[in-house]
């Protein structure tokens, strides 16, 4: 009993929180995103369906359909036809 | 509306947000209220948005405002440090608003694309067209889209200059740093020169501007004065009598001990360096605080007064620190190891050494109070370094050194070489520097010497101190483990955790109360030090993985307050409610066990979701371990499932008697994974639940205690065998404890030439008393037995008839009787005894 309550912290200790957003492109094509962090502007893309993990305290993207949203930190965003849905 | 998703941002920032998304698992008022709010700001009014953009962008123009007061404050006080911390924690802060500002505009982005979707694309060229009213919505629709994505760039950028400017004051922190301490300066007569000349004026400013300011304070604020003062001396005595009050076993050295224990040296090392020391810090506190309250001190003069208690604490810690380590009167305090000279001159050197690295501050600071030239403050600092690197030297040619054993009133040694070396190196190595220009250099160095010297020692006394505390045993050997063990009987164990604890708690203290001190004397400010502690609290970041200090201990705390709260409603349910209705005791067990495991699979989900772990992502660890659980736990799966079965089913509970196996014995425990059973011989037997369900398990009290005990009787043959079954059924009816129905039966088992074999079958109340019941009855049947006369086994050896003739028989007896007359004189018994036998064989035969 002991040994799997050790085992199951364990490895809800290696699962630990994820804070940082999430973007995952839905598209069929690479999207390209700007990203504002820390003070520097840095473009990322995204191959299709991958997901990347990006801006743990907070960014600014521009999506490639030219909106701009800000991120707290923790949402998960999808990107579909150049748009993006937060979750 | 805005202000309270606004709010809600902000906890999200904060890392709060875990703990208040667990309070609807605790409360289930919670858990009802939380949806209607947020429904409620969901359902965003159209009309609002507008004037929330209009909010968003003067938050925004207010934000650059601010920025711009930032970097104008940062150009103005370039040369100030602590402010420049302010400052930038201010531009830090701007940034998150920012962002939180730009934020909330999000929703109102995806209310108008999910718009635009439904109005759909506008129709093609040749088309009909629409109705005004749409063309007229898709129009304002995208104006107040573009706007948003307008307001979010100017966002970015401030963002942008706001992250710009708080690397910037870094970068202008390190550089008044460095320059503080590279920064060097021709030292030559032209220096001393001018340095002279300042100096008198500096003199007579300083006459006049402390004598203008005692005139004004004796003639308009006498009374404020002597307020003050009074009321500090008294905050001092009192804080002096008290403490020695309280602590005075710490801090004194007992007259009465001729040679201290090394704890006891040691802690009072520690304790009488740092207690009086936080006095006189708070005596300055209250000190200043006073005068500033009474309006006392001036502009100019509020500085000085600061400076010089400050020099005065330092000093004071410094030689407090300087008489525990080297106790220059009395030998046996000494910690270390030196002779009573070399105690006496080291304690004047170091003493020296604070007096003039203080005074150089103090006299320092006088000098840019009073606007005096740059040059004189770096004379004093080069003077005071200089002495300083001396007094090093000095130390170094001085002989303290004892070796093992050797009285403290003898002749010292010399120091070793690579501490004379040192001595000698940092010492002229001060005076060089000095003497090159670099002063600032050599007024850090001396500074580090000095104070952070100071502090390192009083850290490693305190660490000595600690780990003394907590070897094992030693607590109970030091005053206090005494006292305990006499006021509250701690035992020996108790007294060693204690001293554990105690241990602990001073390298905590240590830890808290010295590093910041050393960090402050490297240049850092009290804010970077706050921010630290706050984001070490807060959030501690390694790559993409966010851990939270105060989360983990929120997630511990509610754990611990889950299991509380359990064992407190399981006695609940097991002594109010299930006492009172009366259910079997297996149920009642199987319900408080049930009730434990839920409690602490609930508190562990609440603990660990306080403490910031998603738990979504414990399903990927449960996909990808449920391999390894199917074949490396199998057996611990089954039997914790097994041991589920168990309580359901409940085939035997705690107290029965049970057979499984080849163990046999009393159910003392029915846990998950295993259940215990107590042999006959006492011994603990663990069996896993699983062989319980898998394998037969025998339970003489399972739905009843009613038993059936066999006897087995048995009873020379040459009786009659109705005439002892009819005495048995007697006896067995007789019989106390045995059942009348089912009805005690005798059965006529066997029978041979020797015995005839019954048996007893009689049937009990309560199978637990069945040995007692045997060996009561076996003794009533022995009883009836011997009153009656009823053999129960035959003669030790089988009876061999012999045949003998009337002749034969006159032959022997003639033979007999010779024989006899020949042994008369001996012995008559042994000649007749066969005579005898013979003709009672006769008639066997």
């Amino acid at each position: 009993m002991k040994r799997m309550i050790m085992m199951l912290l364990v490895s809800v200790a290696m699962s630990a929180p994820a804070m940082a957003a999430s973007v995952t492109n839905k598209d069929g094509d690479t999207q390209v995103l700007v990203i504002v962090e820390d003070g520097s502007r840095m473009e990322v893309a995204l191959e299709p369906g991958s997901t990347e993990t990006i801006c743990p305290s907070g960014c600014f993207v521009t999506l490639p359909n030219g909106d701009r949203i800000a991120l707290n930190g923790g949402e998960e965003v999808e990107i579909q036809g150049g748009a993006a849905s937060v979750k | 509306m805005f202000a309270m998703r606004r709010r809600l941002s902000l906890f999200n920032e904060d890392g709060l947000l875990p703990i208040f998304r667990l309070l609807p698992v605790l409360l289930v008022l919670l858990l009802v209220a939380a949806p209607p709010v947020r429904a409620q700001t969901a359902a965003v009014p159209a009309t609002a948005d507008v004037t929330q953009l209009e909010q968003a962008n003067s938050d925004l123009d207010r934000a650059s405002g601010q920025l711009n007061a930032i970097r104008e404050r940062v150009e103005r006080d370039k040369d100030d440090d602590a402010r420049l911390v302010d400052l930038k924690v201010e531009a830090e802060a701007l940034n998150r608003t920012i962002l939180s500002i730009s934020v909330a505009t999000r929703p109102r982005l995806e209310a108008i694309k999910a718009r635009q979707t439904e109005l759909g694309d506008p129709p093609a060229e040749g088309a009909p067209a629409e109705a005004a009213v749409v063309v007229e919505e898709r129009k304002k629709l995208a104006t107040e889209r573009n706007e948003i994505n307008a307001l979010t760039g100017e966002a970015e950028n401030l963002s942008i200059e706001a992250t710009k400017l708080s690397n910037r004051i870094t970068e202008i922190r390190r550089r008044l740093f460095s320059d503080a301490i590279l920064k060097r300066t021709e030292i030559n007569t032209e220096l001393f020169t001018e340095a002279s000349g300042a100096l008198v004026e500096e003199t007579q400013t300083l006459n006049r501007t402390v004598a203008a300011w005692l005139q004004f304070v004796w003639k308009f604020k006498r009374m404020q004065l002597l307020g003050a003062v009074g009321l500090s001396l008294l905050a001092a005595l009192v804080l002096h009598t008290g403490s020695y009050r309280l602590f005075a076993p710490f801090i004194t050295r007992g007259v009465q001990e001729e040679k201290p224990h090394y704890i006891t040296r040691l802690s009072v090392a520690f304790w009488s360096t740092i207690l009086p020391t936080m006095a006189a810090a708070a005596f300055a506190g209250a000190s200043y605080f006073f005068l500033d309250t009474f309006n006392v001190l001036r502009a100019d003069i509020a500085p000085i007064v600061t400076v010089a208690l400050g020099v005065m604490v330092a000093i004071y810690f410094v030689a407090q620190l300087a008489n525990a380590v080297l106790s220059p009167v009395d030998g046996h305090w000494r910690l270390v190891r030196v002779s009573d000279r070399g105690a006496q001159l080291l304690w004047l050197l170091i003493f020296g050494m604070s007096i003039i690295n203080g005074g150089d501050y103090f006299l320092g600071t006088i000098s840019e109070v009073l606007g005096s030239p740059v040059v004189l403050t770096v004379v004093k600092s080069f003077i005071a370094s200089i002495i300083i690197g001396a007094l090093l030297v000095v130390t170094a040619f001085i002989k303290p050194v004892l070796r093992q054993g050797e009285k403290p009133d003898t002749q010292g040694r010399p120091w070793p070489r690579s501490v004379f070396i040192l001595l000698v190196l940092t010492g002229l190595g001060l005076v060089f520097a000095s003497l090159l220009g670099y002063v600032g250099m050599a007024r850090f160095i001396a500074t580090q010497i000095v104070v952070t010297g100071a502090v390192v020692v009083t850290m490693y006394i305190g660490f000595l101190s600690g780990r003394a505390v907590s070897a094992p045993n030693a607590f109970a050997e030091t005053t206090v483990g005494k006292r305990l063990e006499e006021r509250f009987g701690l035992g020996q164990v108790a007294l060693d955790q204690v001293g554990l604890a105690a241990g602990l708690g001073v390298y905590l203290l240590i830890f808290v109360c010295f590093v910041p001190l050393i960090l402050l004397q490297w240049g850092f400010q009290v804010a970077d030090i706050e921010s630290w502690a706050y984001r070490i609290f807060t959030e501690i970041r390694i790559g993409s993985i966010t851990i939270s200090l105060v989360g983990i201990l929120a997630g511990i705390l509610l754990f611990a307050a889950g299991l509380v709260i359990t064992r407190w409603f399981q006695k609940w349910v097991d002594g109010n409610v299930l006492a009172r209705s009366q259910v079997d005791a297996g149920v009642r067990n199987s319900v408080r066990t049930a009730v434990g495991y839920a409690g602490v699979a609930l508190a562990g989900l609440v603990g660990i979701s306080a403490a910031g772990i998603n738990l979504s992502s414990l399903a990927l660890v449960a996909g990808a371990l449920s391999l390894g659980i199917g074949f490396g736990l199998q057996n611990i799966v089954s039997n914790f499932v097994s041991g589920l079965i168990l309580l359901a089913e409940r085939p035997f509970k705690v107290g029965d008697w049970v057979v499984a196996g080849t163990t046999e014995g009393f159910v003392r425990r029915i846990s998950v994974r295993a259940t215990e059973i107590e042999t006959f011989q006492r011994q603990t037997v663990i069996v896993p639940n699983s062989l319980l369900i898998n394998g037969q398990v025998g339970n003489w009290t399972h739905r009843n205690k009613l038993g059936r005990v066999d006897l087995a009787i048995s009873v020379h043959g040459s009786n009659d065998p109705r005439q002892v079954q009819e005495m048995l059924v007697e006896v067995v009816r007789g019989q106390q404890g045995l059942l009348r129905n089912p009805e005690p039966m005798v059965v006529f088992l066997a029978f041979s030439a020797s015995s005839l074999d019954f048996e007893i079958r009689a049937f009990l109340a309560d199978i637990l008393n069945g040995t007692t019941v045997k060996s009561e009855l076996r003794a009533a049947i022995l009883e009836r037995f011997r009153q009656e006369e009823i053999a129960i086994g035959g003669p030790a050896a089988p009876e061999v008839p012999v045949k003998i003739s009337p002749e034969g028989a006159e032959l022997i007896s003639a033979l007999l009787d010779q024989a006899t007359e020949k042994l008369r004189p001996q012995s008559t018994s042994r000649r007749r005894k066969p005579a005898d036998e013979a003709p009672e064989a006769d008639p066997a035969a």
